[in-house]
């Protein structure tokens, strides 16, 4: 992928009912089944974004298939300590597409005082090709605002760390039972 | 609603150059020419959603002096202009109802004192499949009627 994710914009949108709002890890896309995951010609892709200066949490982020070509092109990542992961994506051309979640107080399954927010990536460039099945580290970055306070835009700057075996051992809760277990950890062996 | 307002800056002629009826006026020009991508725009490349958004679909916008040229991708454009040089300084199209693809400019257009048409070939922006341009090309597609050809001079072939 591109080293810098270039400028997109943020904005936070009408206030949803802090009460009622339930997330669902990995939404805004198809959901994945252990089949999906099972499959010899699917992907592991993740990647990480420091979310400390951003105006919300990252709870979910989403991809645009754009080769091969779908009228159903939209693929939800799942979120666990700002590592966006997918255990289940072919071989194909993939652009950022969105991410976001929400601000305020998390208590349980409510957020007190909160707004969703929505970090749009720009609708060119901020591509990734999976040419072929295995583990694609999309890289580490951190979130930067910038814009002004009437046109909001973010940024995100590649960081070096946390590096790829940090993010790889974030995750590797998420991927046990899975056969993303395995050549996690033998990929965390390799890493310095 | 918020798409629709989105849309509304463009889609009310803000900048647009509107299409040429009849032959140019005194001071004017008749400016024809083609815009193509390659690859050719999917059908499922421009995810556009909401009212009025069809009203962009496989539309580039050549933003030159004075305005925008809304050109139907493949298909000849002729506008009138003011009589005199003038520069496509970018490309717009839209891929979502809120986001959009820039296609870079530079490029200059002579227009002579007692021209009264001119044919500026077929910009081809080349790109990949995240609509980043690779490169620009002019093609002279001979068709020119009584235009003269003014081919447009790429100043540079690189992605803004």
């Amino acid at each position: 992928m591109a080293r810098s994710a270039g400028v997109g914009y943020a904005y936070g949108m009408k206030r949803v009912l802090p009460l009622l709002f339930l997330l669902l890890s990995g939404c805004g896309g198809r959901a994945i089944t252990k089949a999906d995951i099972d499959k010899p010609d699917v992907s592991l892709v993740y990647g990480y974004i420091d979310m400390k200066k951003a105006p919300s949490r990252m709870q979910y982020l989403q991809v645009k298939q754009v080769l091969p070509k779908t009228d159903k092109p939209y693929w939800g990542f799942g979120v666990y300590k700002d590592v966006f992961y997918h255990m289940a994506l072919k071989p194909g051309s993939y652009q950022l597409e969105n991410f976001g979640g929400m601000s305020g107080l998390k208590l349980g399954f409510l957020y007190l005082g909160g707004k969703q927010f929505i970090y749009e990536f720009p609708g060119q460039g901020n591509g990734l090709r999976i040419n072929e099945p295995g583990l694609h580290f999309v890289g580490a970055y951190k979130f930067k605002k910038a814009g002004t306070f009437w046109n909001r835009k973010f940024d995100l700057e590649p960081v070096k760390s946390p590096s790829e075996k940090e993010i790889l051992t974030r995750m590797l809760p998420r991927l046990k039972g899975t056969k993303w277990e395995a050549k996690v950890k033998a990929r965390i062996a390799k890493l310095k | 609603m918020k798409r629709l307002l989105l849309l509304l800056p463009l889609l009310g002629c803000a900048g647009l150059i509107p299409p040429a009826r009849g032959p140019a006026g005194p001071g004017k020009v008749a400016v024809t020419g083609k815009v193509r991508l390659s690859p050719p725009l999917h059908k499922l490349d421009q995810d556009l959603k909401g009212l009025g958004s069809e009203r962009v679909r496989n539309k580039l916008y050549l933003v030159v002096d004075g305005g925008r040229i809304e050109a139907t991708l493949g298909k000849p454009f002729s506008v009138h202009m003011d009589r005199k040089p003038f520069t496509v300084t970018g490309g717009e199209l839209f891929v979502t109802t809120t986001k959009r693809a820039y296609f870079p400019g530079g490029l200059k257009v002579d227009v002579r004192p007692d021209d009264r048409a001119v044919y500026i070939g077929t910009i081809v922006y080349h790109r990949d499949e995240f609509f980043n341009v690779t490169k620009v090309t002019i093609e002279d597609d001979g068709e020119q009627g009584r235009a003269r050809k003014a081919l447009a001079r790429a100043a540079s072939t690189r992605t803004p």
